[in-house]
């Protein structure tokens, strides 16, 4: 039988050997399944990644200028990672690719030799350099695209918008002020790796695209201008606020130096990231005489026909105040004292006021607390009461001309701003609407306080035009009627006042009958010590060109406008 | 008598009454692998498709294409008689070491390995198994018992298994030249090899594969990972893992076919050396335990066929053909099921290849011939005397 067959039984029992051990193995094989399949002695679930966790970020809303001007919106840098087995020309692909990352192609040689399934090159790059990245021919770079705010207006408004850090967190002004708004709200969710499986939204809540008040062309202007300033003064850094003191609507707002929001990280000094129109404070100066002489006023103790007799020095408290250049001008009237800028006079009528009435006004008038405004940080000022350990009987007197006493610059604006407002201090903000649509959020107007009547307001506005017309002609616009106060002050450094630098500062509003912008501006250090030749001068340039800008008609032509109006009637 | 004398004696045409007269048990097997195959391949691809070359039929589409030339090989072949093959068997070898030498040096280099030319689409060591097997069978039956000595025996095996082994560690494709290894001492056991000399050739083989094993930066760390999986299984690395969970998650009867989530993201090598976990997902131990019952049919046939073969030659390249795909399925399931460390060895007609599923469709028509000519010439017994022996 076995003779027709090819296998001779020697042969077939090493077949059956063979066979053996094959079947044992299919038998090994099953068993295994079985275990697995049967009675589960794998603990899988633990190993499995089905599901993974995610956060979705809901998209940043964008910032816009009052007329829709885009002023922060979104866009993708890229992570630049690589699956180093995928990698098939490691030596062409690293030569190519260490230019354009600015790597060691020895480190990225390594990184492609590593055992792991993703290797991170560079944790974000730009969208021209991932195009670059992504146009070479080679396997095994993988670019996945990671949000980044960005700022088309470049540095404009850069302390007012603030930055967004790469965790998505606003990082001070109203990007940080707004963070709740602007990020919406991420959610988590776990989400099947599967892509059977439907996916659903699990973002909580959009975020909200903001309005400001500012207007993207007159901040500008106002930016340019401080660069002007700046430049023609020899000043180091400077600020300039226009508001509506109608409203408390914020215009414009500049400084410089500014950083750059996109890079933001790449600012060397770290003191660019203080705030300067909310968190830096300074001592106003003589620009305080125009809110002592309001309260005065205000109050009933002098009358713009009141004088007192200016013997060119005051002792109060133990501390001597002397006037600027030192004169002594006997009997002056209280214009005189505003135009002339008398400190003795400015003492003279806080200490007839007396401590309890001044410090009262200068509450109303909002120091030693925020002033409210959207925009992070913003820090009280300092201005110690009657009371406390830190004041003296002699801050009475100096407090009145503007010294011992600490303020920021919106602090400051909108204290004026109630002499521009018929004696109402508008709440000052900057944004005007939250979101889109019928759910929006739009601001309205509001009175922060009330320190004075209408009447002292245009009492002292009025005073104020005199003293601008009489001594600082510098600050005036033609065809407008300019209400404002020069100011210089010191700088104090740990205690001490230093000897050549000051701060010169100029506030204004006009049309001083019906005022429609109040402007402060600021430099510091400039080469001439005086704001009248400074600040005042740029106020100048400035508000003839806003004038224009903001639509403001000249004095002649809105009065001739409302008598035909009138007549009309 | 000679090789050459053995060829002539034999009639290559088939008479057309009988060549439809194949092992039917042995078609239908492979039928349903095919079909299960190209099913669980369609599962395993239709994202990767989507997302690397937007077509969710792209691996399918070249699957079935490879298929069809596959069952068209087996068309040709079961055209002639099979020693036919005995004729070709030594430039086919020739062939082969061309290609190898071709990707050697020209190849292209995927995940770190020249497997391929042309992209990696083909693959000239999945020809290497079939033309080496061929010409073992041809060489150890034309040897008869002389293979004992070791003049005419080891030393010349040795060489020609070498010889071709090496060129695929080169690549380097451990697992491929160990296959190759195997099949081919397979069948020098079993063509009656001295004992002595198996032993010595099996000590210096497994020294050598040993060796491999652990200068093979890739395959020494897999050996490591797979001695950490047996002291604790939470140890496995990823690979081993996530088949294991696939085919937990699977359970007896499984989730349902295209159901599998472990092939999106989870599982290296879903649709080719990892399909069977995919399988085992979709199908549960059920499914698993029918593609087995298939492979064991066609191996059953196989060795059927070698019995009945009409000499030594269909004999032996029945049985290596056969141990072949034993061999090649007990890997790729050991591998699935933590038996053996990690290694990239496609399942007979399940895994995505074109290579490998048109070479393994080309021995199953070679098989099929040999079985058809085994139960023509047990029919026509009483009329022949004809014996090789």
């Amino acid at each position: 039988m076995n003779n027709k067959q090819a296998l001779n039984l020697s042969q077939l029992r090493r077949l059956w050997l063979v066979l053996t051990f094959v079947i044992i193995a299919a038998i090994v094989i099953v068993g295994r399944l079985m275990a697995f399949q049967v009675f589960q002695v794998a603990p899988w679930p633990e190993w499995i990644g089905g599901e993974h966790t995610v956060i979705a970020q809901p998209e940043r809303g964008t910032i816009y200028d009052r007329n829709g001007a885009i002023l922060a919106a979104n866009g993708v840098d890229y992570q630049v990672s690589v699956a180093p087995n995928m990698v098939t020309e490691p030596e062409e692909l690293s030569t190519a690719l260490a230019p354009i990352l600015q790597q060691s192609r020895y480190d990225l040689l390594d990184a492609f030799e590593q055992e792991r399934q993703f290797v991170m090159l560079d944790g974000r790059v730009t969208a021209p350099v991932a195009a670059a990245i992504d146009n070479l021919p080679y396997y095994g770079i993988q670019l996945d695209p990671i949000p980044r705010r960005f700022y088309p207006q470049g540095k404009m408004l850069c302390h007012t918008l603030g930055y967004v850090d790469f965790n998505g967190d606003g990082g001070g002004g109203l990007e940080g002020q707004y963070q709740q708004e602007l990020a919406g709200e991420a959610a988590s969710a776990s989400l099947n790796d599967s892509p059977l499986t439907v996916q659903e939204s699990v973002i909580a809540r959009e975020g909200s695209d903001l309005t400001l008040t500012i207007d993207r062309s007159v901040q500008s202007l106002v930016e340019h201008h401080l660069t002007q300033a700046l430049d023609t003064y020899g000043a180091v850094s400077g600020e300039i606020i226009v508001m509506d003191p109608r409203t408390g609507a914020i215009l414009a707002m500049a400084a410089s130096p500014c950083y750059d929001p996109y890079a933001y990280y790449d600012t060397e000094d770290e003191s660019l990231f203080l705030n300067p129109f909310v968190t830096r404070q300074y001592e106003p100066g003589s620009v305080m005489k125009l809110l002592t002489m309001a309260a005065a006023i205000d109050s009933g103790t002098v009358t713009p026909q009141t004088t007192y007799y200016d013997a060119g020095v005051l002792e109060v408290g133990g501390h001597l105040t002397y006037n600027w250049d030192l004169s002594a001008p006997g009997t002056t009237d209280m214009t005189t004292l505003l135009a002339r800028s008398l400190n003795v006079g400015a003492a003279t009528i806080a200490t007839w006021m007396g401590a309890d009435t001044f410090y009262s006004y200068m509450q109303r008038f909002g120091f030693g607390r925020p002033t409210g405004i959207d925009v992070m940080s913003e820090a009280s000022g300092l201005m110690p009461l009657p009371g406390s350990e830190l004041w003296t009987e002699s801050f009475l007197a100096t407090n009145a001309y503007g010294q011992a006493l600490a303020v920021t610059p919106i602090q400051m604006i909108t204290a004026v701003s109630a002499l521009a407002n018929d004696g109402d201090i508008m709440q000052p903000y900057l944004v005007e609407k939250i979101g889109s649509g019928d759910d929006a959020f739009i601001h309205t107007p509001t009175i922060l306080s009330r320190p004075i009547s209408a009447e002292t307001a245009r009492q002292v506005t009025s005073m104020a035009v005199t003293a601008v017309a009489r001594e600082v002609p510098q600050a005036l616009v033609d065809d407008y009627t300019v209400a404002g106060k020069t100011g210089t002050a010191q700088i104090a450094e740990n205690g001490v006042y230093l000897q050549d630098d000051v701060i010169g500062s100029f506030i204004g509003w006009l049309p001083a009958d019906s005022p429609e912008i109040i402007v402060l501006v600021k430099l510091d250090r400039p080469e001439t010590p005086w704001g009248s030749y400074t600040a005042a001068p740029a106020f100048s340039d400035l508000v003839s060109e806003l004038v224009v800008l903001l639509d403001i008609p000249p004095d002649n032509v809105r009065l001739q406008a409302d008598v035909i109006a009138a007549r009309g009637n | 008598m000679t090789t050459i004398n053995v060829i002539r004696k034999r009639t290559v045409r088939v008479q057309p009454s009988l060549k439809f007269q194949f092992d039917y048990w042995m078609a239908l097997a492979l039928a349903a692998l095919l079909v299960l195959g190209l099913l669980i391949v369609y599962s395993a691809t239709f994202d990767l498709g989507l997302q690397a070359k937007e077509d969710s039929l792209y691996y399918l589409k070249r699957q079935f294409g490879a298929m069809i030339l596959g069952l068209m090989g087996i068309f040709i072949i079961m055209q002639f008689d099979y020693h036919a093959l005995r004729r070709v068997s030594v430039p086919f070898l020739g062939l082969t070491l061309v290609g190898l030498l071709i990707v050697l040096f020209f190849g292209e280099a995927i995940f770190g390995a020249r497997r391929g030319i042309s992209a990696g689409s083909y693959q000239p060591s999945e020809l290497a198994k079939l033309t080496t097997f061929l010409y073992i069978a041809h060489w150890l039956s034309s040897k008869g018992e002389r293979i004992k000595n070791l003049t005419y025996g080891l030393i010349p095996f040795s060489v020609i298994t070498a010889g071709v082994s090496a060129l695929i560690v080169l690549q380097p494709d451990l697992s491929t030249a160990g296959l190759v290894t195997l099949v081919a001492f397979t069948l020098f056991f079993i063509a009656g090899a001295d004992w002595r000399q198996f032993a010595l050739a099996g000590l210096l083989g497994g020294g050598f594969f040993l060796i491999m094993i652990n200068t093979l930066p890739h395959a020494a760390a897999r050996v490591d990972e797979f001695k950490l999986t047996l002291e604790d299984p939470s140890q496995a690395g990823w690979q081993v893992k996530q088949s294991i969970a696939a085919l937990g998650q699977g359970g007896v009867f499984g989730v349902g076919l295209g159901e599998s989530t472990q092939k999106f993201e989870a599982l290296p090598a879903a649709h080719t050396d990892g399909i069977f976990a995919v399988l085992g997902e979709e199908l549960g131990f059920v499914g698993g335990l029918l593609v087995i019952g298939l492979l064991g049919m066609l191996i059953w046939r196989g060795i059927l066929a070698a019995q009945r073969a009409r000499d030594s030659f269909g004999s032996l390249l029945a049985l290596g053909i056969t141990s072949w795909m034993a061999y090649q399925a007990l890997i790729n399931l050991a591998v699935i099921t933590a038996v053996m460390p990690f290694t990239g060895i496609p399942l007979p007609f399940i895994s995505y290849g074109g290579s490998s599923l048109l070479i393994s469709l080309l021995g199953m028509g070679i098989l099929l011939n040999i079985s058809r000519d085994a139960a023509i010439t047990q029919r026509a017994q009483p009329r022949s005397k004809r014996s090789d022996q």
